[in-house]
Order: C-alpha cells, then structure tokens, then sequence
C-alpha cells in the first residue's frame, strides 16, 4: 500500500510519519505501508494524472489533501467515500468546522478524514519589539499599526540582513494573503459561490496590504539564506508571518504568536485530510490503517513532531491545554472561518499563487507594477468565474 | 571510503533519491540536498532532500545574494566548505547537458548538490573530502542521461501508441455508431485533458453548434444544446473559426487551452478546444504538436462521418417528405414489435392515404403533387412523439407506427393528423380555385387487440383504410370497430330494403 505524503518545511513531519509506520507494521505485519512525500504541486498533478489513466493505478492507495481539495476530486470521482473505507469514521469527531473540507458540495457524504491542521499567525520576538519600544497588542492590532511597527524596527536596526517582517515559506502565498482580504470585507467569492471576487475593490485592497511590507523593503523575498542553511529568523527578524513558531534545530522558540493584523472576524484554518483512492485495490487494508493513524493518539504523537494540531477533538484539547501558546490557538480555532467545498476553489488558489509568485518575483526584482497584478487578478477572475459555471 | 558506480534509475526522481542518499551515506552527511537553477526566474530552487532517512520533495526558491557562497560555488564551478551557525556545509556545482526530444540540444541544467553535518555533532567537511563528493557528485551526475533517456523512451513509446491507435481511430470512425463519441473517446484515452469539446459548423454555414464534451475521466456528454451564431464579434469560438480571433486572448491562454480548427481541403468544417482550465496545467509542446498534426485527421474523419450520416439518410429517407422508406421501417417494425411482444406494451399503426392524389397529379401536375407530399409529411413529422415511427410506404400512402400507443391514443392523433392536414393549402394559381385542401383518409389497427404479427397488424389497418375509402374518404376507422361498423352497415341496408 503506498500513501502519498504533502512535503513540509519541517523534515520532522516524515520522520514522525516512518515511526508511526514502524509500529503499525509491529501490529499488522501483514500490511505493507510505504510513504512517498510530493510537493503541493506535484500532488496536483499526479491526482489529476490518476484520474486521466485511472486503469495505469498511477495513483497512491491513500494521499494526504489540504482539505479545500477534498471537493474536487470527490465530484471527479478519484476518492472513495470514507465511510465505506473506514467503518468507524465519525464527523462527530471533529470540530464542526472541518466538516465542509470532507465533503463535496452537493451531498454530505465524506471523501476525507481530517488529520492536522495549522493556522497563519504573526510570530514576533518580544525583545525585539521591547527594544523598540512596541507594544503588541497595541502595535499589531491593525495593518497600518503593523507598518508603523515595521518602520519603527528597521529604524532601530540598520544592520545588513536584518528586515523587520518574513515570511515563513520566502513568499508570498494566497493562504497567507486570505486574512489580509478578509480584513477589508472581500474575499475569494461570494457567499453563494456563483462569482469569484478576486478582483473586486475589497479582495484587492487586501491583497495590497499583504503586499505592502515586500513593497516598501521591510520584508525579503526569496531570501539566500536557505541555501545556506537558514532562514536564520533569531537575529534577522523581529517577526515571522508563517503558521509554525520559527525556531533554530533542537532550540525553543523566541517568537510569540499574534493575530495577523486586522479587524476580520474569522480566522485561516489550514486543513490537511487523509483518503482513499476509489481505485486502489487495497481498500480494505487503507480502511484498517486510516482507522489506526487516526486514532487520537496517533494523531497527537504525529503532530507534536512537527509544531502543528490534531484534528480529533480529543487530541485537539489536550494538544492545546499542553502548548505554551495554548490560550492563543484556541482562539483563532473558536473562530474559523469553514473549510471551503468548492471544486474551483483549488483552482482560485491556485490563480491567486500565481498572481502572487509573479508578484513576488517582480518585486524582489524591483519592478513590481501595479497595473500587470491587478491585470492578472482580472483575468483570472475570468477563469474562475468560468469554472463556476462548469463545476 | 569509497564511491561506488550508480546503477540504472528508472525516473528522474529515483535518480535524484539515489544520488542524495548515496552522497549522504558516502560522506557521513545528515542532510542532502539538490537544487538546480531556474534561469527563468533567476532563481535556485530545490528539487529533493533527504534527511532523517527519507528522501522527499520540498519546496524552496532563493535568489543567490553577489558574493555568497552558493553564488561563489556557482561562479568558480568549484566545490564549495563553509561553516556557520546552522552547520557544516559543503556545495557541490555541477552542469549537466540535456538533449530532449529529437536530439535537440538545450540549455544546460545548472545547480548544486549541498550536504550538511549539525554544528555540535559534526565537523566541518575536510578536503579530502571535498575531492570526494566533487569525483562522486560529478561522475554520477554525468549518468543522469540514463534518468533523462528512460524518460524521453516512455515519452516516445507512449506517443507511437498514440499515431498508431489514433489513427485507426479515426480510420474507422466510418464504421463506428457513434463516430464522434469514439473520436473523443480516443483523443481522451492519450491525451487526458480537463475537458476535449468538438464543436461543428451546421450545413448552412451559419451557425456552429456543439456536438459533444468528454471530461478528465472520459465521461462523454452532449452540448447540442450550444449553438454560437457564426458571425464576427458574436463569440470567441466564432471569431475563431472565422480567423478573426483576438491575439491577447489565445496569448493568455495558450498555456492550458488549445483551439484546433477543424479544416478539411481548406474549409473549415468545425472547431475542437481542449483545455486543462481546472488543473491549470500546461498542454506541452509535444501534446499540442501531435494534437495539430492529428487535426487533418480528426477533420476528415468528421467529415467522413458527416458524408456516411448523408448517404445513410439518403437510401433510409425519402428526399421529399422527409420521412423513412419502406426498407427501413420494415426493420424498425419488426424490432419496435418484437419490444412490445416481450415486455406486453401496446402499438398501433396507423395507414393514411392521402385522398385523390392521382387525381391531383392529373389535373395540376407533379410539381403540385410533390408540394402536398412535402406538406403532408412536415404535419406529420411536427405531430408525433419522439418515439414514433413514420414513414412514406409507397406513392401518397404513409404508415406511423406507435410504439407504446393504444387505439385510442392513436386515433387521438389520427384526429390531429386529419385536422391539421386538411389546413393546408396550396397555391395553385393558374387554377379558378386559386388554392388546393388535401385530406387524409386513415386505417388503424392495434397490438395485441386487432391482431398478433407484423403482417397481420398491417392487414388490418389496410382493411380500416380500405373501408373509409369505400365509405367517402377523409375520416378514420380502428380495425376493432370494422365488425361493428361493418354489421351497422348491413343492418342499415336491410332496413333500407325493407
């Protein structure tokens, strides 16, 4: 049985993923489970190479799915419902919120079973802000506070290197963009998701505001430091926009999560599910092992490893009640915005990526222009609106 | 120490894996790491990395700062130690010819191998090692073709699969029932788009209308029901066809929708879009070359599709009432009754005539008698259900088979029939009447009631047909009622006599 695995920042994810492997194979030494780690995109494209040679069995028994994509390759006919794989899988296990990323639009019938999940939040380092002479609750509660505070922080540090905002992944990203748009009342469609609202006033200004720290200098792109073994953010950066607390190997973590700035009320929640492949021949043994890694304390051990949080309500308490920034967490999660169960709306991510690679690109080179972004939002606006009318 | 050969990798991936795994082991590295050069973009991105036992794809992207060791390493091609606070590392360049499709030469892949051992555990890498991983990186990498080679050998024999199969594809679509479902269907089966639609211009050149949409999994559906005006500015698929499209359009979207113009001997005869919108994945070159060396095809097996469709109407249908001939409702009798035997439904049949035909031909000629046929036939064909059958039996006379149709349903229609008809006029100029009315005469008969075979259901609405005819023409018998009427007659007869 092979699974396929969503590649991490962290390699402690898959490190994590062979232990747990280990011990099923103690306890069912007649399974055999392999694991394969692909990138976002690679996982995009071997799905959809599944479904177009669907006989070829190109495609893994059971993959991991952010959970905005459980839609779409349910209505596509690549998942098998998970309840007929695993006869033991209860919604009423986790919260109410992920319950829209296991299902497709039309029916509630579920194709997923939630696994981990993280959440974007603004990571910043309390000496570097005392030093400052910044408060954060004062300082971070909006957009313009947090550019003021950037202001205020490359001021006080002129040295080569150091910028007063990162991001986690080294660009800019649509997940990390979404509470930005929220904050000004826009968003990626309309509630009845028959328009996408990529290039309305409210989603661009947002997007603006995402951007605006890349503009003005005080947050690098596609920084080197990776390539030699960074990013290094204990001394680079007074603040981390990323969904993990940044930490240097086997050192706790200096920063402190806060809210991404802004008057939103709801939160990104990132939602990674587990399934099954309609076509794998080995649905019997994915059902036995789903049910086993998804057991709450498989998924507890599974996502401490790697700094993020169970899904099972259970594991989800009780990782909360043990984490330093506990009280934190559980209010982002009290206040989720639901998973997505739009079959487009991979797509709109997708779009919305490009548009902010290209972003980024032209930024890091210094020729950003307004005009080619807003372009490329109308455009894509275009395609997905489309793409509405078809799925 | 020592650096042993790489075997032979099956994909670019188990190349990539085997190479960090190996180098890593070879030189006690906990971390691997391979990332090439995206000229593009000017930027490193890292393609795989093996760490804690697993080799695993990973997504970074850096743009290399003038003077840094990964730009050094890069500029000088020589192998590059350096130490800092995350590790000891060590930076292995390399270069790597690549020939693609057609021993075409390309720009050469650039990047570097990087290894690293932790601060506290390790120590820095020492020269000797160095000339180690630069012997091992570089003769390895040399092997890297063989990855390429088995790729490209996959790429080739998966398209000669392709010409041969497609072609006979499209070779025997003639033959096929559903031609244009098994031309999809093949496109679909090597190609695998998001979605293949096959668009055709109608006969008058006017419209372009919509055939049919297989999607990723190959699920056919109609879209007869698009019909796009074939006029300039009307529609994009329009402009299109007529080679008036807009260039930044097709630009925008030229990376995952591909239009092909369907052109046989210089006309253009339809219009097929692929498109790969929901993946947003790229159509590659060589999909999209192949695809438009296959258009030529594609348009002639539609045409010759279209032509068969137009003989095949030819010899089942009668060019003037446009109903089918003898010949084929004989067949579709046989079946229709065949269904209504097994499965006990009902069918009626109904035997109209139309009333002094020859006399029409006589007196106003055969021109005049073929615009009443003509007539005749468009009433009947907009009065039916789908599912019945009619059709131009010899001369003026018309069957209509009724599957699933009792008496009185038939006779229901044979009512509308005889009413609609007998509103027809024909203008006929040079007469003193100016203008001809046509009436029907009908005969009906109905399964299992009147009688339990082909032939038999027929006679009987003959001997209906027969008796209105005798009895002053323009109305309707059902062959149940002959008795009835016929004892009426004999009793009106004898008291007459009387």
């Amino acid at each position: 049985m092979l699974i396929w695995l969503l590649a991490d920042p962290d390699p402690g994810k898959f490190s994590a993923f062979r232990n747990l492997l280990n011990s099923f194979s103690t306890q069912y030494p007649d399974i055999g489970v392999d694991f394969r780690v692909l990138t976002r995109r690679s996982m995009w494209r071997l799905l959809f190479a599944g479904l177009r040679d669907s006989k070829s069995g190109a495609c893994a028994d059971i993959v991991e799915l952010p959970n905005s994509w459980t839609a779409v390759f349910a209505k596509l006919g690549l998942l098998a419902e998970i309840g007929g794989v695993m006869e033991s899988f209860s919604p009423a296990r986790y919260p109410e919120f992920l319950k829209k990323g296991c299902v497709t639009r039309e029916s509630d019938i579920a194709y997923s079973a939630p696994w981990w999940m993280e959440a974007p939040a603004l990571f910043y380092r309390p000496d570097a802000f005392r030093k400052s002479g910044l408060k954060p609750e004062k300082d971070l509660s909006d957009w313009p506070g947090l550019m003021a505070a950037c202001e205020r922080l490359a001021a006080a540090n002129r040295r080569r290197g150091f910028y007063p905002v990162m991001h986690g992944d080294g660009r800019m990203s649509a997940a990390q963009a979404l509470p930005c748009i929220w904050n000004r009342r826009g968003d990626l469609f309309s509630e009845d998701m028959s328009r996408c609202l990529l290039s309305k006033e409210e989603s661009v200004a947002g997007l603006e505001d995402y951007m605006e720290p890349a503009i003005k200098g005080f947050l690098p792109l596609f920084s080197d430091s990776v390539l030699h073994g960074g990013p290094f953010y204990e001394d680079t950066a007074a603040m981390v926009i990323g969904t993990r607390a940044p930490a240097a190997p086997g050192r706790r973590s200096s920063f402190h999560p806060a809210r991404i700035p802004g008057p939103r009320e709801k939160e990104q929640v990132l939602g990674y599910n587990l399934a099954a492949a309609a076509g794998s021949p080995a649905l019997k043994e994915a059902g036995v092992f789903l049910k086993w890694l998804l057991s709450a304390e498989n998924c507890r051990s599974f996502t401490a490893a790697f700094g993020v949080f169970p899904c099972p309500k259970q594991a989800l308490e009780e990782a909360l009640d043990s984490s330093r920034a506990g009280e934190f967490w559980r209010k982002v999660f009290s206040a989720p915005a639901e998973a997505p169960c739009s079959a487009v709306h991979p797509t709109a991510e997708l779009l919305l990526d490009k548009a902010l690679w290209h972003a980024s690109l032209r930024i890091a080179r210094q020729a950003y222009s307004r005009e080619d972004f807003l372009r490329e939002l109308i455009i894509a606006q275009g395609e997905i609106d489309y793409l509405l009318s078809l799925y | 120490m020592s650096a042993e050969n790489p075997v032979f990798f099956s994909s670019r991936a188990a190349f990539l894996k085997g190479l960090l795994e190996s180098a890593a082991g070879l030189l006690g590295a906990e971390r691997a790491s391979f990332y090439y050069y995206d000229e593009k973009h000017s930027l490193f991105r890292l393609m795989m990395r093996f760490a804690g036992g697993t080799a695993f794809e990973a997504v970074e992207s850096a743009r290399s700062a003038p003077g840094s060791s990964a730009a050094s390493a890069m500029a000088s091609t020589k192998t590059a130690v350096f130490t800092n606070r995350a590790g000891h590392f060590l930076l292995e360049p390399f270069r790597i010819e690549i020939y693609s499709a057609g021993a075409m030469r390309r720009d050469p892949v650039q990047g570097f191998v990087r290894l690293e051992r932790p601060l506290k555990k390790g120590r820095r890498f020492s020269p000797s090692e160095a000339a180690l991983a630069h012997e091992y990186i570089s003769g390895f990498l040399r092997s890297y073709y063989k990855a390429e080679f088995v790729t490209l050998s996959e790429k080739y024999a998966k398209n000669l699969a392709a010409i041969t199969e497609l072609t006979e594809v499209f070779a025997n679509s003639l033959r096929v029932r559903d031609s244009f479902k098994h031309i999809l269907t093949g496109i679909q089966s090597y190609f695998g788009f998001d979605r293949v639609r096959l668009y055709l211009i109608d006969e008058k050149g006017q419209k372009l209308k919509g055939e049919l949409s297989s999607d990723v999994r190959g699920q056919i559906k109609n879209i007869s029901y698009e019909e796009i005006p074939l006029e300039p500015g009307a529609h994009r698929f329009a402009d299109i066809v007529l080679g008036r499209s807009s260039g930044v359009f097709m630009e925008r979207y030229k990376d995952c929708v591909l239009y092909l113009p369907l052109v046989v001997q210089g006309v253009t005869m339809g219009l097929l879009i692929v498109d790969n919108l929901l993946s947003q994945q790229k159509i590659e070159p060589g999909e999209l070359a192949m695809l438009k060396s296959f258009a030529g095809q594609i348009g002639l097996a539609l045409d010759n599709v279209r032509l068969f469709d137009k003989v095949e109407e030819l010899s089942l249908y009668d060019e003037l009432t446009k109903l089918p001939l003898r010949r084929y409702f004989n067949q579709r009798f046989q079946e229709e009754f065949y269904r209504a035997e097994r499965f006990k439904q009902p069918l009626a049949v109904i035997w109209a005539d139309i009333d002094y035909f020859k006399e029409v031909n006589d007196t106003y000629g055969h021109q005049i008698g073929d615009l009443v046929l003509k007539e005749v036939g468009r009433v009947i064909l907009a009065n039916l259900r789908k599912i019945d059958f009619p059709c131009r039996y010899g001369g003026d006379e018309i069957v209509i088979l009724m599957p699933q149709a009792t008496g009185t349903e038939a006779m229901k229609l044979a009512g509308r029939l005889a009413e609609e008809i007998s509103e027809i006029r024909i203008p006929v100029p040079f007469s003193r009447a100016r203008e001809l009315t046509v009436s029907l005469s009908l005969g009906v008969s109905t399964f299992p009631a009147d009688a339990g075979s082909v032939e038999g259901l027929l006679e009987k609405a003959d001997d209906a047909l027969y008796w209105v005819k005798s009895h002053g023409r323009g109305k309707i018998a059902l062959a149940g009622e002959m008795e009835k009427l016929k004892a009426e007659e004999k009793a009106k007869a004898e008291s007459a006599g009387n």
